[in-house]
């Protein structure tokens, strides 16, 4: 099968793939323990999970994604647009059976007591692609990049040995123009990963500054859609309570700016108040390290929210901005922060 | 009549025009159902409107809000989104789109996708063709062999998918798939056929995608069919083996 045949099959059939968004279909062996189950089990490639620690004093967010690896041809990667400069890590131990355990996607009641972390700031370049840093993150090679110009991003891509979709160009160019930041992941694959058949997982996290929560939801427009089953499931936990909104523009009027609608992308199934101990016993430690809000003396309570996402296209919906419940002030600085994910919920918004 | 009477359903007439103007649909713009309880809704409120009038439940009106109309000025679309932003606007009405159009959501489908055992390898997933017969047309037999042998590992990823995700799935399956080769040697239907199909809707939605995805050469005249039986197999369970 050739790499376009693969790519095809794997971008229509879940998602955004290699150098689409933050929705890898990925592929070679291992597997991880669920819970307590008595049978091993591994995700399927149709299923996106993901954790995001976000702390509204600092600003910052911890996006934890899982992403689930089969038979990857040379080439095989993908690209996390982020409105700021964005650290790049590997998370040892995968926190998404015991949080789908613990905190199942269903409509229930909550549980019952809290930490921090620290990342990059901003910096653009004049260049037309900057690399910010390049590093080793499980088995990927993982770049930062900052970028002015489109076509050089893509001729970097390129010469990096990531295969970038051709429809997916549009899809990097918006995030060129909006001064979006890319964390981009290039699968290093073994020998004897590209025909053992057997899938695995690994959980890298991305954190960056930003003022509301933000998921990188959007994907380029694919020539064919699948029409098969897919899942997005995310825990959010942070000190308040969001709602993710999209900005919704059905692709056949694209023109016709009086379509464009926000629209609830995600289910909420549920929101709990958690003890910080209580998320501390249940997520690794250096999970645990990057709870937002203080820790010591003021454990207060935090927010913990599920939700989940079935649709099989995102056809038409831009990036996921999570936006306050409850009224929060928006001025001065941190309105001014806000210009891109503002961009992102309305295409007249320059950030 | 009388005049009362008259006044009367005049009233009721204006009241029930007033309520069909009131309303607009719950669907999405997309053709998504909402919550599968089906939310109601109502007109557009201003965004100042909604904040001021916090007696509605969450779940009562979806709001049908956006960056606004081609018309409006880009100050009345800042403070929309700033409203939008800084929680003025209960966004939790906003229309919910999590499922497909006319798909129910599946409230199993996450444990499904998550805990897909690894005791059967699909690995061992077997696909075998037969010879291609063509029923019509005039493609060159040893090109049509060769493409639709081409076919074989984008239907076995397709079943070995399938069985990723449906573990109980029956070991064998057999069927026939008929193509349509147009002149220009481009797939142009796909049909599945057989005595007893079997009910693999993901896996024929992925198998008609690969075979529509393939390319014959030109034919000389008029557009071909072609018919070649298909079978599936699923070895019998072998203990897991995990790296």
């Amino acid at each position: 099968m050739t790499w376009h045949a693969r790519a095809r099959a794997w971008l229509s059939l879940a998602a955004f793939l290699a150098l689409a968004s933050f929705s890898v279909r990925a592929i070679p062996c291992g597997a991880f323990f669920a819970g307590s189950r008595e049978s091993k089990t591994v995700p399927s490639l149709s299923v996106e999970q993901t954790l995001i620690l976000f702390d509204p004093e600092q600003e910052l967010e911890h996006f934890v994604r899982e992403i689930v690896i089969r038979d990857p041809s040379p080439g095989f990667g993908f690209v996390v647009p982020v409105p700021e400069r964005p650290l790049i890590a590997n998370v040892k131990v995968d926190p998404f059976a015991k949080l789908a355990a613990k905190f199942p996607l269903t409509s229930v009641e909550s549980a019952g007591g809290m930490r921090k972390g620290g990342t990059g700031a901003g910096m653009v370049t004049a260049a037309p692609v900057t690399v910010l840093s390049r590093q080793k993150v499980g088995s990927f090679t993982a770049f930062v990049l900052s970028a002015s110009d489109a076509k050089a991003l893509d001729k970097w891509f390129s010469d990096n040995r990531l295969l970038v979709p051709q429809e997916a160009a549009a899809w990097l160019a918006q995030y060129v123009k909006l001064g979006f930041y890319f964390a981009a992941l290039r699968y290093e694959a073994q020998e004897k990963d590209l025909k053992s058949g057997t899938t695995r997982a690994e959980t890298v996290r991305i954190s960056f500054k930003t003022p509301a929560p933000f998921y990188p939801y959007r994907e380029p427009v694919h020539p064919t859609s699948s029409d098969l089953p897919r899942e997005l499931s995310v825990w959010l936990v942070s000190t308040k309570e969001y709602t993710p909104v999209s900005l919704f523009q059905p692709q056949a009027t694209s023109e016709a700016v009086f379509e464009l609608e926000w629209k609830r992308p995600l289910r909420e199934h549920a929101a709990h108040s958690v003890a910080r101990a209580d998320l501390e016993s249940l997520l690794s430690e250096e999970l645990s390290k990057l709870l937002p809000g203080p820790g010591g003396e003021a454990r207060a309570p935090l927010r913990l929210q599920i939700f989940e996402d079935q649709k099989r296209s995102r056809a038409g919906f831009g990036d996921i901005v999570m936006v306050p419940k409850q009224v929060t002030p928006l001025a001065g600085p941190t309105l001014e922060r806000s210009r891109k994910l503002m961009a992102s919920l309305d295409p007249a918004v320059t950030p | 009549m009388n005049g009362e009477a008259r006044r009367g359903l005049k009233c009721l007439l204006v009241f029930l025009a007033l309520c069909a103007g009131c309303r607009r649909s719950s669907v999405a713009s997309n053709g998504a159902p909402e919550r599968p309880s089906g939310e109601p809704t109502s007109p557009t409120p201003a965004p100042a409107q909604v904040a001021a009038s916090p007696a509605k439940t969450g779940e009562e009106v979806p709001l049908l809000l956006g960056p606004g109309p081609a018309g409006v000025s880009a100050t009345e679309r800042e403070r929309r989104l700033q409203e939008l932003l800084s929680g003025q606007i209960r966004s939790e009405r906003l229309p919910l789109v999590d499922t497909a159009p006319d798909v129910p959501y599946d409230p199993g489908l996450h444990a499904r996708l998550t805990t897909i055992s690894i005791e059967r390898p699909v690995s061992r997933a077997e696909v075998s063709f037969g010879l291609p017969k063509r029923l019509s047309g005039t493609l060159d037999e040893t090109q049509t062999n060769r493409i639709v042998a081409g076919m074989r590992p984008g239907i076995r990823q397709c079943y070995r998918r399938f069985l990723e995700e449906h573990t109980d799935a029956s070991p064998s399956h057999r069927f026939e798939i008929e193509l349509l080769i147009n002149a220009d040697g481009s797939v142009g239907s796909v049909k599945f056929e057989g005595k007893r199909i079997p009910k693999l809707p993901e896996f024929f939605a992925c198998a008609k995608a690969r075979a529509l995805a393939s390319l014959f050469d030109p034919a000389t005249s008029e557009p071909s069919r072609v018919r070649f039986s298909v079978e599936l197999s699923n070895p019998a369970p072998a203990p897991a083996s995990v790296k």
